[in-house]
């Protein structure tokens, strides 16, 4: 009996030590409970919980760019807590879970990944509280367009990843066909610049358009004009034989990738590139490691251009200028690393994802907006 | 003498009932785990107590909240029984995350050629079963370690998913009377996945503790050899704990599928660890020979139970990772030092 009267009391002992290093180590306000209740003010109306993977630098931008447009534009917007959905559909959902319980009022969800969406929409539906809580996604998988059409998720941001790898494509072949020149390139006076970065912007998908996403192009392909499509004044030289370019993504698993893939593929149609040569590779999981070693071996092929999203700018950067030095153009897209040789980023700027998705949801929740003081910093956008 | 009184005797019997059942229950390894996971659900309850409501009501502890705990075991605690036994019989697979989503896509699949809710079901099974089977015979046969064996595996069926995902992104909009396996039913959401994890564990532990076959793991865990001359079946009984658990992986993926209506690449991943974590921490030894489904449930739900306390209490996402490997290495560091003491005397 003493032995578990011991092990009973270390039991307590370690709890102790453990709760004491919590405590600690999170310094956060206690729930609301064990607080005296503020005075109602007639501002914080709405709350808001965000979900995302904390410490991914693209998505703490998105997340920046919520958070400083409801400080700037919706003051009765708050956000309440962020959650890591370890951009898992089952960790979504369960810890969505918790918040709804820790806050039964709140309004919305907005979900920073693709994974995001879905976790906390089936959280909702276990809640029985759809049509009570509002969701605003990002990007377009299959998952987030039925559930917009199930009317869960209010509306999702999506972003044009069909013309990130398709642009990039045309860039490159007019790089090496001699029509473009790179941004700053004083050597070719005549021929115009390929943009420094190029905002691909992102679009609102919701229940009135979400049947238009439903291409491998995610409707991406139908909203380019023939000039976007086209080299300038519509000229279409003979690629090379052996004429190849390579796309490298990262957590490819995902189904964001797809649509990339898709441009790659309807660029290479178009510019008459063997489609068996060119490539779209990358690691499946969140492994920027991986992703140097494979563009390592890719440079070692002297492919005629890369396409690469960097997993992690600084990490990737050597590889970046180690394949200009080698003579192979090479654009960064979907994430930038911007200290590196790359000759153009073409992507969304996810701080300006972010401003779009806090605009949709406080139109979606009716919250008042009033007149900032200072316009919202953006991506520059260049030429198509 | 005189005899003592009937009903004196029936009394002294039934302490002795009494006494036995408590030796018997203060004997088990799986009572740490229990007190600890008990603190853990104390701290939360007092944690998000609400001073305006009576004591025994907190966030933590509020029906909604109990069944968030639950339906987020549902993957885990499914997985975690073949997993027990396949430790309790000394090896252990790394494959379950991916044969998880696998079997869920096999079935989704099968779903979207239109074909029977059945044959559909029996194709996602029937996928975990070989996966099993192949795992077992590499193991016991070709005489590879588990753990190359089963990562092998793994790769393999994360690989076959990504082919598919690829190619043709997540597989959606599934029919409902399989969507609807997983259902709310009487305001229990996913009941049907609650339920059959509830169940699985307790004829899990049931047939572990009971079962003649099944407790074979336990002398091949303990000591292979002694089993071998004492005729049993090793090489046998050894395969049948992967197929076992290759199974009831892909019974998780199918319940998955179901509940997000969607067979993603991203399902179960990670899964592996944090279910070998709850059978360790429910008292299961890595070596071989020790461990219960019971203590298994118990690790599950412990890992659940903080994961969704440190949210309801708002600790920093980064936090959370933290404190979780604490609580984890302080309970597994506990049961083996009371352990290592109950051996010693």
């Amino acid at each position: 009996m003493k032995r578990h009267v011991a092990a009973t009391m270390a039991c307590g002992l370690a709890l102790a030590l453990a709760a004491i290093l919590l405590v600690g180590c999170a310094p956060k306000p206690q729930p609301p409970s064990l607080t005296p209740t503020p005075k109602p003010t007639l501002t914080k109306k709405f709350k808001v919980c965000i979900s995302t993977r904390p410490g991914q630098w693209n998505l703490d931008e998105r997340r920046r760019g919520y958070v400083e447009t409801f400080a700037k534009y919706y003051p009765e917007i708050e956000v309440v807590q962020t959650i890591d959905d370890e951009t898992k559909y089952e960790t979504g959902e369960s810890r969505g879970g918790a918040v709804l319980n820790s806050y039964p009022d709140l309004a919305a969800f907005c979900g920073l990944n693709a994974a995001s969406g879905p976790g906390v929409a089936q959280a909702v539906k276990n809640a029985g509280k759809v049509g009570q809580v509002t969701i605003v996604a990002m990007d377009a998988d299959s998952a987030i367009l039925d559930l917009i059409q199930e009317g869960v998720i209010t509306a999702s941001v999506a972003q044009r990843q069909y013309k990130m790898s398709y642009l990039g494509v045309k860039y490159l072949f007019g790089l090496n066909h001699g029509i473009y020149r790179v941004a700053g390139d004083k050597s070719k006076p005549n021929l115009p610049e390929i943009p420094a970065v190029l905002d691909t912007g992102t679009v609102e998908v919701n229940k009135q358009n979400v049947d238009k996403f439903r291409t491998p192009s995610q409707g991406a392909a139908e909203e380019m004009t023939p000039e976007q499509k086209t080299l300038p004044g519509g000229v279409r030289p003979k690629p090379d034989p052996d004429e190849q370019y390579v796309v490298i993504g990262i957590s490819t698993g995902v189904e964001y990738w797809n649509a990339c893939r898709a441009g790659l593929e309807d660029a290479c149609v178009y510019f008459g590139l063997d489609p068996q040569k060119s490539e779209f590779t990358g690691p499946p999981d969140q492994n920027p490691e991986k992703q140097a070693d494979m563009m390592s071996a890719i440079i070692g092929r002297k492919p005629s251009g890369i396409l690469i999203a960097p997993g992690r700018a600084e990490t990737l950067a050597p590889y970046i200028d180690k394949a200009i030095e080698k003579g192979i153009p090479t654009l960064t897209i979907d994430t930038d690393s911007p200290d590196s040789k790359r000759y153009s980023y073409i992507g969304t700027s996810n701080y300006d994802a972010g401003v779009t998705g806090a605009h949709i949801l406080a139109r979606a929740l009716g919250a008042t907006k009033v007149e900032a003081t200072a316009p919202t910093p953006s991506a520059a956008k260049g030429p198509e | 003498m005189p005899e003592a009184p009937a009903s004196q005797t029936q009394q002294a019997s039934t302490l002795q009932r009494f006494g036995l059942a408590g030796r018997r229950l203060l004997g088990l390894r799986e009572l740490v785990t229990l007190c600890i996971l008990l603190l853990v659900v104390l701290y939360f309850h007092f944690s998000t107590h609400r001073a305006d409501t009576p004591l025994w009501r907190s966030d933590f502890l509020s029906g909604s909240n109990m069944s968030v705990v639950l339906v987020s075991a549902c993957n885990q605690g499914i997985v975690a029984v073949g997993m027990t036994i396949v430790i309790v019989a000394g090896g252990f697979d790394l494959s379950v995350g991916s044969v998880l989503a696998l079997a869920g896509l096999v079935c989704a699949k099968l779903l979207k050629l239109e074909l029977p809710l059945f044959t559909a079901l029996a194709g996602g099974l029937t996928l975990g079963c070989a996966a099993g089977l192949i795992n077992g015979v590499i193991v016991t046969r070709a005489q590879v370690n588990p753990l190359i064996a089963t990562l092998g595996m793994m790769t393999i069926c994360r690989g076959l998913v990504l082919v598919d995902v690829s190619t043709h992104g997540a597989t959606t909009n599934l029919p409902a009377p399989f969507t609807a396996l997983a259902a709310e039913w009487h305001r229990i959401p996913g009941a049907g996945v609650v339920f059959t994890m509830l169940v699985l564990m307790i004829l899990g532990d049931l047939f572990l503790r009971n079962s003649r076959w099944l407790r074979q793991v336990y002398y091949i865990g303990g000591n292979e050899r002694a089993a071998r001359l004492s005729g049993i079946n090793v090489e046998g009984v050894r395969t049948a704990t992967y197929v076992l658990c290759g199974i009831l992986a892909a019974l998780a993926g199918i319940m998955n599928t179901a509940r997000f209506n969607a067979a993603t690449y991203e399902a179960g991943q990670g899964l592996e660890l944090q279910v070998i974590a709850a059978v360790v921490i429910g008292g299961a030894s890595l070596a071989g020979g020790q461990g219960s489904v019971f203590g298994a449930a118990l690790g599950v739900f412990l890992m659940n139970c903080i994961s969704i306390g440190l949210t309801l209490i708002r600790v920093a996402p980064a936090w959370q990772l933290v404190a979780t490997g604490i609580v984890l290495i302080a309970a597994v560091s506990l049961d083996m030092f009371i352990t290592r003491r109950r051996a010693a005397s």
